[in-house]
């Protein structure tokens, strides 16, 4: 890729930007009538009241965390020296199997 | 050679600032800003003499190689050294209004650290690289535990015990390559491996390749480096995420390339580099302690540098080294922001932050540094993952697809701490308190305007970034390393 085609790809990221406000904004103003009770908002055949229209950003983490098993990851990382350790001896096995076929 | 000089000088003030500091502690931050200009000079004067002759080498008092311990200075080192030195100038500055007690202690060790940085860079020798390593490692240790809190101490002695294995494994290493080859020079040690092979030669680049990882904290030798960022003064963990990082990069990048160069060992980055990537990410999105999420992102964006030098190609070693040059200017604004946050809200916990307005030039630059770590058009980020990713492409596509969903975790994590941050309050409190007006002062400002201009300067023109890695890359000659330094 040219240098020149760094300078497209920031312009068509600033034109994508820019339709992607425009269409924000038109949303906002839907947004805000179903807030004020002049539209409604019907989701799986039910009508959904206002508050519930929202994900808070911290249940999607909770929800992505458990789907991942990614709490399991957390207990390998649990502040014990002797785990830290086991870790590094793993990593030079690895480094000498690997080194032992190319060298 | 110029440049070689930045380390007594960083010694002479590193030795100066605890007497003067007896009487007058504000003198401290003084005269370590001046060692750091001086050392910029110096290091500028050196980058004009390599843009002239390509290698610059001085043999210690005058014995000749491979005898005499060398010193020796090429493109990718300058440039290391250039970073090293600029970023040392501005933690220097951002820590005169952040760090207010213990100012002699504090100055002195962050001297010493960034000799031992410099001597890293600049030599030509494996055991001096050993005592630099080690220079550079002990001042690191006393400045993790700073704070002298129980979590700063509990991760200084983990950083200790980690961190000396790493060198004595590095030692082991360097012995053993010493009783093959009777050398210690690293052109002499490159000319001699060359031609031979043995399982004891393949252990002992095992053993120095192992140490060099653990300093550098790639997946799975990274377990000490949440707790040693989170536990230090801000400023430390801006500077051991960025000139520290770097410069055991450059480190394990030098042997790798130019020492073990007859095999090829570089593909051990690519491994290592990978999981380093997904598991950095992984639980930077998992963390609600701004540090620690920013010292876990640490770990992830060292994947991708290790992982782009890993694959071998040419645009893959541009990619590399663009990304490791922009990571040490994004990481530093982001710990430099993170630090007036915390000073702030007197809390590193994101979910704890409460409503604070804050001065825009804060606001703005961390929004730059998280758009430019996130890898947004226009920042510098992404012109250093593009051509990772075009060159992860033409290797493998597959690499290419794993790249992407690391980048979407990424971008995930990036926003997040924004938004707990900056965005979150201001949607639930509009009404912001006045009182508790978040007040930058200059010495703060500085360092962060100057690094968001670096980084909106390496994302809307990335050339510069690119012509610089292209001058490096194009003179890294290991032929010509072995033939100016040995005769």
């Amino acid at each position: 890729m040219g240098i020149g085609g760094f300078q497209i790809v920031i312009l068509v990221f600033l034109l994508f930007s820019a339709i992607f406000y425009i269409i924000l904004k038109i949303l906002e103003r839907g947004e805000k009538s179903v807030k004020n009770g002049k539209s409604k908002v019907y989701a799986c055949g039910e009508e959904m009241k206002a508050e519930y229209l929202n994900i808070p950003s911290e249940s999607f983490h909770r929800i992505l965390s458990k789907v991942l098993m990614l709490e399991k990851l957390k207990k390998i990382h649990s502040g014990e020296l002797g785990i830290y350790i086991g870790w590094i001896l793993i990593g030079m096995i690895l480094i000498i199997i690997y080194v032992m076929n190319v060298w | 050679m110029y440049s070689f000089y930045s380390i007594p000088v960083f010694i002479i003030s590193a030795l100066v600032i605890p007497i003067v500091g007896i009487k007058k502690s504000h003198l401290a931050s003084y005269i370590s800003l001046i060692a750091s200009i001086i050392s910029i000079v110096f290091v500028t004067a050196t980058i004009l003499d390599i843009m002239e002759n390509g290698i610059v080498y001085m043999q210690m008092g005058g014995w000749k190689a491979p005898f005499g311990i060398t010193v020796v200075m090429d493109g990718f080192s300058i440039l290391v050294a250039s970073i090293t030195t600029i970023l040392g100038f501005i933690t220097t500055l951002y820590s005169i209004r952040y760090i207010k007690e213990k100012r002699s202690e504090y100055y002195s060790l962050l001297s010493i650290l960034l000799a031992g940085l410099l001597g890293i860079i600049h030599t030509g020798d494996m055991f001096n690289l050993f005592v630099f390593m080690e220079v550079a490692s002990i001042s690191s240790y006393a400045l993790t535990s700073f704070k002298r809190t129980d979590k700063a101490f509990e991760s200084g002695i983990k950083y200790l015990i980690i961190g000396s294995l790493a060198t004595s494994l590095y030692l082991l290493g360097i012995s053993f390559l010493y009783a093959f080859t009777g050398t210690l020079n690293m052109a002499d040690m490159s000319f001699k491996l060359s031609g031979m092979r043995g399982y004891g030669i393949s252990l002992a680049i095992s053993l120095i390749l192992t140490g060099l990882a653990i300093k550098i904290g790639l997946v799975p030798f990274h377990t000490w480096l949440p707790d040693v960022y989170t536990s230090s003064p801000c400023p430390i963990s801006a500077i051991f995420s960025s000139a520290t990082n770097i410069s055991f990069m450059y480190a394990i990048i030098r042997l790798i390339l130019t020492v073990f160069i007859s095999s090829n060992t570089i593909g051990v980055l690519i491994l290592f580099g990978i999981l380093s990537m997904f598991v950095g990410a992984v639980l930077s999105l998992l963390q609600n302690d701004l540090k620690r999420l920013l010292a876990y992102s640490s770990i992830s964006q060292i994947g991708y540098v290790a992982l782009a030098f890993g694959i071998g190609t040419y645009l893959g070693t541009i990619g590399g080294l663009f990304h490791m040059m922009n990571q040490a200017f994004i990481k530093s604004l982001l710990f430099f922001s993170s630090g007036i946050v915390i000073m702030s809200m007197g809390t590193s916990d994101m979910r704890l932050m409460e409503s604070v307005k804050f001065d825009p030039v804060l606001k703005y630059s961390f929004l730059i540094g998280i758009f430019s770590l996130a890898g947004i058009p226009m920042f510098s980020g992404f012109s250093s993952k593009l051509i990772i990713y075009i060159a992860m492409f033409r290797y493998q596509p597959l690499l290419m697809v794993f790249t992407g969903i690391v980048s979407a975790i990424t971008i995930a994590y990036c926003f997040k701490s924004y938004y707990l941050v900056f965005l979150r309050n201001a949607k639930l409190k509009p009404d912001m308190n006045e009182d508790k007006l978040c007040n930058v002062p200059i010495t703060f400002k500085i360092p962060l305007l100057f690094l968001a201009f670096v980084c909106l300067l390496f994302g809307i023109l990335p050339q510069f970034g690119i012509e610089i890695s292209n001058f490096v890359i194009s003179n890294f000659n290991n032929q010509l390393y072995i033939k100016t330094i040995l005769g």
